[in-house]
């Protein structure tokens, strides 16, 4: 890759530079930054939409009451119930147990702590969840 | 001691070894300290999969570089893991008080100094912290332009991230840095390690071999996943190959810049000519990215990509084949 073929395209690296290894006129490798290139941008939201199509599939089965907000709150931190569990040390089964609306509701507040903690979120913003619909990835 | 000074690099964990030596004296350019850390390579593992995708990187296990530089320029490591956060952060303290930038592994999720749609749980992510700012740290991420402010709660979280490669607070710094290794040797074994590692592993999963049964795998994941699950398992390779900070085509522009840097070291003409093969071949992996972020982007059943993309996957395993064949005698 030449220096003049680095791409310099919109993406979602916000004004940050990528550093490129690229060729200069005497074919001499030099870094050279990029902001950001299409493919780059293509991939990324393809893994971004997959975690925001994770949080609006929990929404939607809170809202039908199938699920409890511990669901919305693990999507938008992209965890599973075996990386939740790692950081909990809660066992995935229990958490799976707790993604149950009823079983949630009656947590002791020591667990929903333990919860809370591992998500980084308050005790009141695990229970609660957004009103409307959610855009936004966090 | 004096001022820790930022640089800009392609790879978090080559940047922040050339950042550490840099600041004992060892001057070494990233790619120079890439290729010395024997970090090029090429894995695909369809039986590991990271979030149900299968595992494909373009660059050796994390870590391999700090031990390379170990082994290969006798730079020796200090590392400390601990078992709680509060040790960790105190011990990290201690450093910074004396004036000694240190190398962190971090989980990327919890750094809050990314753009929030660059934020992924990868627990690999290296980062140098060198000094205070009120509670929170001045850290120089290497993947970034300038050095910044990172908040003490996010470094807290990002030293302890969980699941896999759970960095357990990690941090090190070399002990002691030779003032004046042999580079030619070091570069000589380490061009050798990894010409054999990428030619010679006698199973389909690494090197050459790799790329290859990659090309065939791919070819079936539209009638084997069908055509969303495919296109998504595509975006994965790509990403792995342009979007975590390779320096483009998955390492292989910043591999051909050390070959170059080599050549002249060594006073070897040929591996002049393998860094300009393997610029060539780095441009057609940037082929393959672009005609997958088509395939991803057009969002339409096309068979007929899918086999695209693996004759280009061909082409490069073909190239780097005779490359690194060539490599072993030229050194």
């Amino acid at each position: 890759m030449k220096k003049a073929d680095v791409p310099q395209e919109e993406s979602m690296l916000d004004g940050h530079q990528r550093a490129c290894y690229a060729l200069d006129e005497q074919g001499r490798y030099v870094v050279v930054g990029s902001i950001g290139w299409e493919v780059e941008k293509v991939v990324n939201s393809q893994a971004n939409d997959e975690v925001r199509q994770a949080i609006v599939t929990a929404l939607d089965g809170i809202r039908a009451g199938k699920l409890s907000p511990l669901a919305y709150h693990m999507a938008r931190r992209q965890m599973d119930t075996a990386m939740l569990s790692a950081y909990s040390g809660i066992a995935r089964l229990r958490i799976r147990w707790h993604l149950r609306p009823g079983p949630f509701a009656r947590l002791p507040e020591a667990l929903l702590r333990r919860y809370a903690e591992a998500l980084h979120l308050s005790a009141g913003e695990l229970r609660s969840v957004p009103a409307g619909d959610v855009h936004a990835r966090l | 001691m004096r001022d820790f000074e930022h640089q800009h690099a392609a790879h978090c964990e080559s940047g922040t070894v050339a950042a550490l030596l840099r600041h004992q004296g060892l001057n070494l350019s990233e790619p120079m300290v890439f290729g010395i850390g024997g970090g090029l390579f090429f894995l695909h593992l369809s039986f590991v999969k990271m979030g149900g995708i299968p595992l494909t990187s373009y660059r050796d296990a994390p870590r391999v570089i700090i031990k390379n530089m170990e082994r290969r320029l006798g730079v020796r490591w200090r590392q400390h893991r601990y078992r709680n956060t509060e040790s960790a952060m105190r011990s990290l303290d201690g450093f910074l008080a004396t004036g000694r930038p240190v190398g962190l592994q971090t989980g990327i999720y919890w750094l809050s100094y990314f753009p929030i749609d660059m934020r992924f749980h990868f627990n690999g992510h290296n980062i140098v912290a060198f000094g205070r700012q009120g509670e929170d740290y001045l850290v120089s991420d290497p993947v970034l332009e300038t050095a910044v402010t990172c908040l003490a709660g996010d470094l807290r979280r990002a030293r302890f991230a969980k699941g896999p490669f759970a960095p357990h607070g990690l941090a090190y710094y070399p002990e002691h840095v030779p003032a004046d290794p042999d580079l030619k040797a070091a570069a000589r074994d380490a061009i050798r390690q990894t010409a054999r590692r990428m030619t010679g592993i006698p199973v389909p999963f690494f090197g050459v071999r790799g790329i290859r049964s990659l090309a065939s795998k791919l070819e079936r994941w539209p009638e084997k996943l069908g055509p969303e699950q495919a296109r998504k398992w595509v975006s994965s390779v790509v990403r792995m190959q342009e979007e975590i900070g390779t320096g483009g085509a998955g390492f292989r522009f910043m591999y051909a810049a050390f070959l170059q840097e080599a050549a002249e070291l060594l006073k070897t003409p040929a591996l002049g000519e393998a860094a300009r093969d393997l610029t060539a071949t780095g441009d057609r992996w940037r082929d393959f990215a672009v005609q997958g972020a088509q395939l991803v982007k057009n969002n339409r059943d096309d068979s007929g990509a899918y086999a695209k993309l693996a004759t280009i996957l061909r082409e490069c395993a073909d190239r780097e084949q005779e490359i690194f064949t060539r490599l072993k005698s030229a050194v």
